[in-house]
């Protein structure tokens, strides 16, 4: 539970961190620390450098702009769960925060800490991947915009070079006939998801026009299920068409399988909490 | 002069304690918060496998690195140390002999190995990394059963796996019972093996001052007094030259109920380097290397007539000790024998304890220390049992209660229960669960597709420990009362509160004999300087083995002070009252002496009694007669989601009888962390290991100690049944609530589901295992 | 655990078995491998800064290659140990001849001991499948590379 030696550094300009970030290929960056720091007490990793990102302005808004909510990659979970615009108008990510760990990692742990560093088993990449948010990464090379769907890539591995930061994440702001709902099945221990299903369905006469269906917590990645959006779209959003969809949302997946679920577990829960989500984001939605 | 106004009542009142501000505004001393001048840091590198050779041990970078003071080896502290010392001998045990440090092989993950002492934390940390060992990876024991039977040992010089086996009862009445009976429940119960978790992880600070040659050990322990007592052997140093401070302690559940070798070792360099040297254990570190708690498999045969009456109880219990004997490792599994019988009249009974070595961490006390395992064989054996008959399970309980009217009780195992009313306990607690009603409702909800359960425990538990002939370093308390000149109350403890409340309670009684008020008594206790002899807290025994020493002790104080007040009004002591601090004539009241009056005279002593010394201070040794037994009845409420295997605990009613009630909050807060752990065991903890002896769950990521918004709000109440061991008539509360509480969320659970076929799911109850039991019943795979 | 996966790769067998032979290959393609020296009859001492994101540890290791049926299948025992514990694996490599090339199945078990076998359970498997598809996929690379160098020269 003692890390080992690192220097330290707290830039006050985006730039200057990714100078850091590109001198030193052993560096790391700190937002929020509540994934790396355990890590690093348990000196499962060792970086020469910590980053800090503290001192950086410009990375803690949520503004509307265009459609789109703009949320800087160090908004807390704790704003991002107490922020009215998006409560009123991107209800999801609010309700997903408010899921994560407890009080205390929320009031430090960040958006962008959260989804550069991509656990497994975290819940904001659910949320991202059923609102199709736009992630911007900023690196020596400049500014880049990936989709949420191109950016959980493999284990803990995204679409960000070594060197770039997670400055912001853009959400389109759903329109009338959308509702979403967050299932949450969560590890006892460490509030983990041991399954985690983000739905949001978009109505429009009746009919699921578009749904969206990420999962978290069961694979290597969180991903969406095409094939359980592809078996809504079109119903009415109806118990039956709910549960034939939640039934295909573990297909083609390889589970992960540890001390809180066996695979087979797990591939059951993402259909549990699949049907929950989906009943629940069709509601809303109506 | 009139009697004055009578003092507030103290006893029985709920009294905020005192300890909590300090310790709630970070006011309080533990261990790491000393900091001596000069302090160096240890740091221990410990085995990653469970069982191996170790081949070769390379210290010479480690000894180079930045800040190392000194580097201790398992050859040199074999040398310099006596072996960790173990107290519970039982007859015919097998015990592998044990140092501080382990060099020839190493026998399960997290065993000492080598210490690193450097200038601080850090750098011994990093240089404990510089430490190369060599290890031949050996085949590692895990099964205990498996164990038995043949394979790998864990000691080879042992020539087997087997460290004890103790019988209780009667082996032959218990088999003709069984045989002979109508109906018969055979059942394997697992009680899963726990990881304690204070939430301070053990520490010591060791100072050996070589100009007065005195070594004195701060350690969040449990037992100061014991443990100077062993760590003198241990650290070879006079026991007279040994101090030991127990500061505030995080926690201890039992877990600190011991001595480890880091204690030894830090004494063992503090003496070397002649500074002080302090350990500090991660949690990591806390995980593997400090004692576990459980761990006993049972196979239950319960034996009743047709109409429910017990005819016979016989139980074989395999209790995986790990990997060698701690301080009372082998004594806990005995604790567990002698409650077989619980609340009921059973005929015949017979267990066999068979405890079994194993390459995991070894086991020793943790809250209930046996009892735990105890009930809940004997609380499920009794809802299988009614399950069986097609018997109500309150109905089946009470039908077997040992009756309020057979007290004292002599139990099939040697035991004599000193009183209890369990039909009592159990109706209130059936009134506050709303016991009629709630079957209509259950079954109302079943219709709608929705699974509610009701479980019961009706226990009985065996604390005030207790009579020295059933321990090994005496079960005995001491107490000091001593008014100061000015009338002030110094109370002098040997028990070791680390979170019982004893700086309140023990206040409360003094300030109310003694007519003082309760800020004006300060209670002492965890420094081996300044009191002179005890045992410690543990076994739920602080207030009724402790506490019984300080009543002897004021009786002492009032005895002597009406001695004075006699000499002083020229009358006889016979013809004096003594209440609240006034010793008045007893037909006379108006001729009275007051406590701070009777000190003066007795420390200035111009004028003494007749074979009287100067002075007002007491000091009593109490020797109890015999263990106390509270019991209760826990019920829980759960509902079961079918589709995914959770458990919602929606109810939890805890009856609960200490006998006599000194402070009615400190109760409800013992019973509140009892209940959390016992709770626990059934729904949230289990320590698991992998064919390796690696521990999977190995840390708080993985192993659930329960938040309390995963816990419902618990409904309390009391009954009293005073008992006539101790003249508080109070019986201890510290382990009542994790005893009795584990049964009842278990049976809750198979009660709910019982409709679906399931009959047993073993602890943990985690949602997967529950699936499975439903879909196992239903005969479908998933 | 068990760990099984498999690659197709686009080369011969007979130069797929040379480069798990060959220690200047497996230095190239072992994820994180600093050093890789013979220490004897098929087997290597080894030096690795190995990990997946963040979680990386320095392991000292042996490799050793056993029951050798060229160019068919042959086993591999890995054990290393670093700050974070100790592992070992020990799996079998079969190589079979297909159109598109040769197909590597790897077949074993592995396990991990002190620190990272407590807090790490939950990752583990996933993270060792990563790291052989990295090596795998570094191992083709490499076999192209050394192709295009045999063919330029």
């Amino acid at each position: 539970m003692i890390p080992a030696a690192f220097e330290y550094a707290a830039p006050d300009s985006i730039d200057e961190a990714i100078a850091l970030l590109e001198r030193n290929d052993d560096a790391k960056l700190l937002a929020g620390g509540h994934s790396l720091l355990p890590l690093m007490k348990l000196r499962l990793a060792a970086p020469s450098l910590l980053v800090d990102l503290r001192r950086v302005s410009g990375l803690d808004g949520i503004e509307e702009a265009n459609g789109e909510i703009r949320i800087g990659g160090m908004v807390t979970h704790a704003a991002i769960e107490r922020s009215d615009l998006l409560v009123r108008r991107a209800p999801l990510l609010p309700a997903v925060a408010a899921t994560i760990g407890d009080v205390q990692v929320r009031n430090r742990g960040t958006i962008g800490g959260s989804l550069a560093h991509a656990d497994p088993a975290a819940d904001l990449p659910a949320a991202v991947l059923a609102l199709d948010a736009q992630l911007v990464a900023r690196g020596a090379a400049g500014e880049r915009v990936v989709s949420a769907a191109d950016f959980f890539v493999d284990l803990l591995t995204t679409a960000l070079d070594p060197g770039e930061v997670l400055t912001e994440v853009r959400v389109p702001v759903p329109g009338m006939g959308s509702g979403s709902a967050y299932a949450k099945f969560p590890n006892p221990a460490s509030h983990y998801a041991i399954v985690g299903v983000a739905a949001r369905v978009d109505m429009q006469d009746g009919r699921v026009r578009e749904a969206r269906v990420a999962v978290t917590g069961a694979t290597a990645t969180a991903y969406l299920s095409a094939a359980a959006a592809a078996r809504l779209q079109g119903s009415s959003g109806d118990a039956a068409a709910i549960a034939e969809a939640a039934g295909l949302a573990a297909e083609g997946r390889e589970m992960l399988e540890d001390l809180s679920a066996s695979a087979a577990y797990r591939a059951h829960l993402v259909a549990v909490q699949a049907r929950r989500a989906l009943a629940e984001a069709v509601a809303a939605a109506g | 002069m009139t009697t004055q106004e009578r003092p507030p009542k103290l006893i029985g009142e709920p009294i905020k304690r005192r300890e909590d501000p300090r310790l709630i505004t970070g006011q309080g001393s533990y261990v790491d918060d000393l900091q001596p001048l000069g302090t160096l840091h240890l740091v221990i590198v410990r085995s990653p496998y469970a069982h191996a050779r170790v081949t070769g041990i390379d210290v010479s970078a480690a000894r180079n690195a930045p800040g190392v003071v000194a580097v201790l080896t398992p050859e040199d502290v074999q040398q310099s140390t006596e072996p960790v010392p173990v107290a519970a001998q039982l007859e015919g045990m097998h015990m592998p002999l044990r140092h501080a440090l382990t060099g020839g092989e190493v026998k399960f993950v997290g065993e000492p190995v080598v210490a690193i002492v450097a200038e601080d934390r850090y750098l011994a940390a990093d240089a404990a990394e510089l430490v190369e060992v060599e290890y031949e990876e050996l085949p590692a024991v895990i099964d205990p059963e498996q164990a038995l039977e043949g394979g790998p040992l864990v000691h080879d010089e042992l020539g087997t796996n087997l460290c004890v086996v103790s019988p209780i009862g009667d082996a032959e009445a218990a088999a003709r019972a069984i045989e002979g009976a109508e109906v018969v429940i055979k059942q394997r119960l697992m009680n899963q093996r726990l990881i304690p978790n204070p939430i301070e992880p053990r520490a010591v600070l060791a100072h050996y001052e070589p100009g007065p040659g005195t070594l004195t050990v701060w350690s969040s322990t449990q037992i100061p007094h014991l443990l100077k007592t062993l760590l003198s052997a241990c650290a070879r140093v006079p026991e007279q030259l040994v101090r030991v401070v127990a500061p505030d302690v995080g926690g201890g559940f039992g877990c600190k109920l011991n001595v480890y070798p880091e204690e030894i070792l830090a004494a063992l360099a503090s003496r070397r380097l002649e500074r002080p040297v302090k350990f500090v254990e991660t949690r990591q570190e806390n995980y593997v290397a400090t004692i576990h708690g459980r761990d006993l498999i049972g196979h239950l045969e319960l034996g009743a007539k047709r109409d429910g009456t017990l005819v016979g109880y016989r139980i074989k219990v395999i209790a995986d000790i790990g990997a060698y004997q701690h301080l009372l490792t082998a004594a806990i599994p005995t604790l567990t024998a002698l409650m077989l019988q619980g609340v009921y009249k059973i005929p015949a009974l017979a267990g066999e304890i068979v405890e079994v070595f194993t390459n995991k961490t070894p086991t020793d006390a943790y809250r209930g220390a046996g009892r735990p395992e105890a009930t809940y064989y004997l609380e499920r054996g009794m809802d299988l049992l009614a399950a069986e008959l097609g018997m109500d399970p309150v109905e089946l309980r009470r039908k077997n209660f040992i009756g309020a009217g057979e007290f004292p009780f002599d139990t099939q195992t040697g035991l004599v229960y000193d009183s209890g009313d369990y039909d009592a306990a159990l109706d209130k607690a059936l009134a506050i669960v709303g016991y009629d009603d709630f079957r209509s409702e259950q079954a109302r909800l079943r219709e709608a597709g929705r699974y509610l359960g009701v479980g019961f425990s009706t226990y009985v538990e065996i604390c005030g420990v207790g009579p020295s002939s059933a321990l090994p370093a005496g079960g005995w308390e001491a107490g000091t009362v001593r008014v100061e000149r000015t009338g002030k109350v110094t109370v002098l403890t040997g028990v070791s509160p680390h979170g019982q409340g004893e700086e309140t309670s023990f206040a409360q009684i003094a300030a109310e004999r003694l007519g003082v008020g309760i800020e004006d008594v300060t209670v002492i206790h965890g420094d081996t300087a300044q009191v002179s002899a005890g045992i410690g807290t543990f076994g739920s025994r602080s207030l009724a083995v402790g506490g019984t020493a300080l009543v002897m002790s004021l009786d002492k104080i009032e005895a002597k002070a009406k001695r004075f007040a006699a000499h002083a009004m020229e009358v006889q002591a016979d013809d004096l009252e003594f209440e609240a601090g006034q010793v008045f004539v007893k037909d006379a009241p108006e001729k009275t002496i007051s406590l701070p009056e009777i000190a003066t005279l007795a420390y200035n002593a111009v004028d003494l009694p007749p074979d009287t010394e100067p002075g007002l201070e007491a000091t009593s040794y109490y020797e109890p007669g015999n263990f106390t037994f509270p019991f209760g009845t826990h019920v829980a409420v759960v509902e079961v989601d079918t589709d995914s295997g959770a458990i919602d605990l929606q109810r939890f009613i805890s009856v609960d009888d200490c006998g006599n009630i000194i402070n009615p909050l400190i109760v409800e807060g013992q019973i509140h962390g009892g209940l959390a752990q016992g709770i626990a065991q059934a729904l949230y903890e289990e320590a698991v290991y992998d064919a390796n002896g690696q521990l999977l769950s190995g840390s708080l990521m993985d192993y659930a100690v329960p938040r309390a918004d995963q816990l419902p709000s618990f409904e309390l109440a009391t009954t009293v049944t005073p008992t006539g061991v101790n003249p508080l008539g109070a019986k201890g509360v510290g382990e009542a609530g994790t005893i009795g509480s584990t049964p009842a969320i278990v049976n809750a659970v198979v009660d709910a589901l019982a409709p679906l076929g399931v009959q047993h799911i073993e602890m943990m109850l985690r949602p997967e295992r529950v699936l499975d039991a439903i879909q196992a019943a239903k005969g479908g795979a998933r | 655990m068990q760990l099984i996966g498999s690659r197709t790769m686009p080369y011969a067998r007979e130069r797929v078995w040379a480069a798990l032979q060959d220690p200047a290959m497996l230095r190239k393609t072992l994820p994180g491998c600093e050093e890789l020296t013979p220490s004897g009859e098929d087997s290597f001492d080894a030096k690795v800064t190995i990990g997946v994101a963040a979680i990386k540890g320095r392991y000292k290791g042996k490799v050793r290659l056993f029951d050798l049926e060229p160019p068919r299948k042959l086993r591999m025992a890995v054990e290393g140990g670093g700050g974070p514990g100790r592992m070992r694996g020990e799996g079998t490599v079969e190589l079979e001849s297909v159109a598109e090339g040769t197909k590597l199945v790897y077949d074993g078990e592995a396990a991990t001991f002190g620190p990272i076998a407590r807090v790490g359970q939950r990752l583990l498997r996933s993270a060792a499948n990563k790291l052989l598809g990295e090596f795998l996929s570094r191992l083709e690379q490499e076999l192209g590379r050394e192709g295009e160098s045999e063919r330029a020269s």
